[in-house]
């Protein structure tokens, strides 16, 4: 069985969003430009990181940051090494960077290009697609690892409630970028001081979302860390477990990191669900409702 | 919390349940126009909200035990038994193993939880004959995985929209954080008949309580709203009887304040 996606596998997007977004400021950029004889003076807008180096240089340093602070907040048994699979784990994850082309060039787009915040929804909007495409598939993977394994079937209803998070996370994210966008940013665009404002107005609004969402990632990544690494041999053989068993794993670290995990969900639903009340209006279509229906009402 | 002069509604898990599962939709569509055009509050108590997760965690431990049954050995199992090799796709003489499974399955599974575990297994059965029927080769394992995925998916939107209407209140029904009254709860549990097949429980009285307790506390006419009819409405006469309080079904609800 493969690893889950926030332990080994793919990108975290949620980080990268924040790693990404976080740190964007507005740079205003003033060109003198010779027309009809007269000298006029246009202002662009281009964001830029912080940060002194870019983006796409730093992040290794940022996941190797956050697999650090898992591996300083998970106990781990004594034949992992929390040094080895750190940099395992990091190592992973950003081969698996270099590797997807898409984002990649998603991210140089967001560097690159000027004006707004445009090419950040174009991010967000890149995320939102690759969502849907693996959408089943996630779930489909949730369902294999729970006929590999003996782990409770609440577990995975917080992992797949995650993935639906993350989708309402999007769309919450999309709609506010969207509205300031085209509606604040476009109307000021020649007064920088009102610019600067707005575009911090936007990030400040949206902050408590990422705050919440990195916490609920950054427990699910703790709590897979745990599960894989009791259930392997060493970390060579992390990523291939043929059958996840919980009597394998210490129990009360389980627990714990399950109870955090689960309360970091109820924060991130609770948010999204304040700054946008129509999100998850959506009833999965089933044949299964039915059986729900019966058993809770 | 001041009273509504035109008195107010505490609803039973059972009415929550159908806003979040987007059940009796007409009921409660017509429940919500109606408090928001009269300005009638409507609540649901502690005990109810207690009760609610209860119920969701219960849920979820029934789809894990009768996944389990079906994941785990057994299946593979009873197909060896019958000399057949465990990873063969699914075929006509898998239903025995079916029925026993399910048989087994009712045996250890409460009361409250076999019309539930029938539905599943209508649908499971049914889905088993449509392929075989069809022709299609689905190995056990996957045709089991589509189910999970499923539950999975619900399980998942339930715990969301439980944050929304429980924990949030972004419903027309809000908490309210009175508790049970203990010696009104005692006195229905001790007075209220409990005929053959119309029961009452120590979580039907607590619910009730907890609505009393706002009437006597706040002297606001309270009608205690539940859709369901063998432990609540059917006693809604003794109730009356026994503590002053109705108890009615949504559909009425509003008519008796």
């Amino acid at each position: 069985m493969s690893a889950p996606s926030t332990l080994l596998g793919r990108v975290d997007c949620s980080s990268v969003l924040r790693f990404g977004f976080a740190n964007l400021q507005p740079i205003s950029i003033k060109k003198t430009v010779q027309k009809w004889g007269l000298k006029l003076t246009t202002i662009s807008w281009q964001l830029r990181s912080e940060r002194r180096t870019d983006f796409i240089e730093s992040y290794p340093t940022y996941v190797a940051f956050l697999n650090d602070s898992v591996m300083k907040k998970v106990k781990l048994p004594e034949n992992i090494e929390s040094h080895a699979l750190a940099q395992a784990m990091t190592k992973r994850t950003i081969e698996q960077f270099e590797k997807d082309k898409e984002l990649k060039s998603v991210l140089v787009k967001v560097e690159k290009e000027k004006d707004s915040a445009k090419p950040f929804l174009e991010f967000v909007r890149f995320l939102r697609k690759r969502f849907d495409e693996e959408r089943a598939k996630t779930v489909q993977a949730k369902a294999e690892m729970f006929t590999s394994s003996n782990l409770p079937f609440s577990l995975f209803t917080n992992l797949v409630m995650s993935n639906e998070i993350f989708e309402g996370f999007l769309d919450v994210m999309h709609k506010k970028i969207n509205l300031y966008e085209s509606v604040w940013l476009y109307k000021f665009r020649n007064d920088p001081v009102r610019f600067k404002k707005k575009f911090q107005e936007m990030k400040d609004s949206l902050a408590p979302l990422f705050d919440v969402m990195e916490l609920s990632s950054f427990s699910q990544k703790c709590l897979s860390t745990l599960i894989f690494a009791y259930n392997c041999a060493n970390v060579e053989s992390l990523s291939s477990t043929d059958f996840i068993d919980i009597k394998r794993i210490d129990y009360q670290q389980f627990e714990q990191l399950s109870a955090e995990f689960s309360s970091s969900l109820e924060l991130c639903t609770s948010t999204i669900l304040r700054m946008e009340p129509n999100s998850f209006s959506k009833l999965p279509r089933t044949e299964l409702g039915k059986v729900f229906s019966q058993a809770l009402v | 919390m001041s009273a509504s002069p035109k008195g107010c509604l505490f609803l039973d898990s059972c009415v929550v349940f159908a806003k979040i599962l987007g059940e009796s939709e007409k009921i409660m569509d017509k429940l919500e126009l109606e408090a928001k055009r009269k300005g009638i509050p409507c609540y649901f108590s502690e005990s109810v909200k207690v009760e609610c997760e209860r119920k969701l965690n219960f849920t979820e431990t029934f789809f894990e035990k009768v996944f389990r049954v079906f994941a785990e050995t057994h299946f593979s199992f009873c197909r060896q038994q019958l000399g057949k090799n465990p990873k063969d796709p699914l075929s006509k003489d898998d239903f025995q193993i079916f029925a026993s499974l399910f048989t087994e399955l009712r045996m250890s599974t409460a009361a409250v939880l076999q019309q539930p575990l029938r539905t599943l297994e209508i649908e499971m059965v049914l889905a088993a004959e449509d392929l075989i029927r069809k022709g299609l080769k689905m190995d056990f394992s996957s045709f089991l995985q589509n189910f999970i995925r499923e539950a999975l998916l619900l399980a998942a939107h339930i715990r969301i929209q439980k944050v929304k209407f429980i924990t949030n209140e972004q419903g027309f029904f809000k908490k309210n954080g009175v508790l049970p009254d203990n010696n009104i709860t005692t006195q229905l549990l001790a007075k209220v008949s409990r005929p053959k097949g119309y029961p009452f429980h120590k979580e039907d009285a607590d619910n009730i309580s907890s609505a009393w307790s706002h009437m006597n506390n706040t002297k606001e006419k309270t009608v205690f709203a539940s859709f369901d009819f063998r432990t609540v409405i059917s006693h809604a006469k003794e109730i009356y009887t026994i503590i002053g309080i109705r108890c009615a079904d949504p559909l009425y609800a509003v008519h008796f304040l």
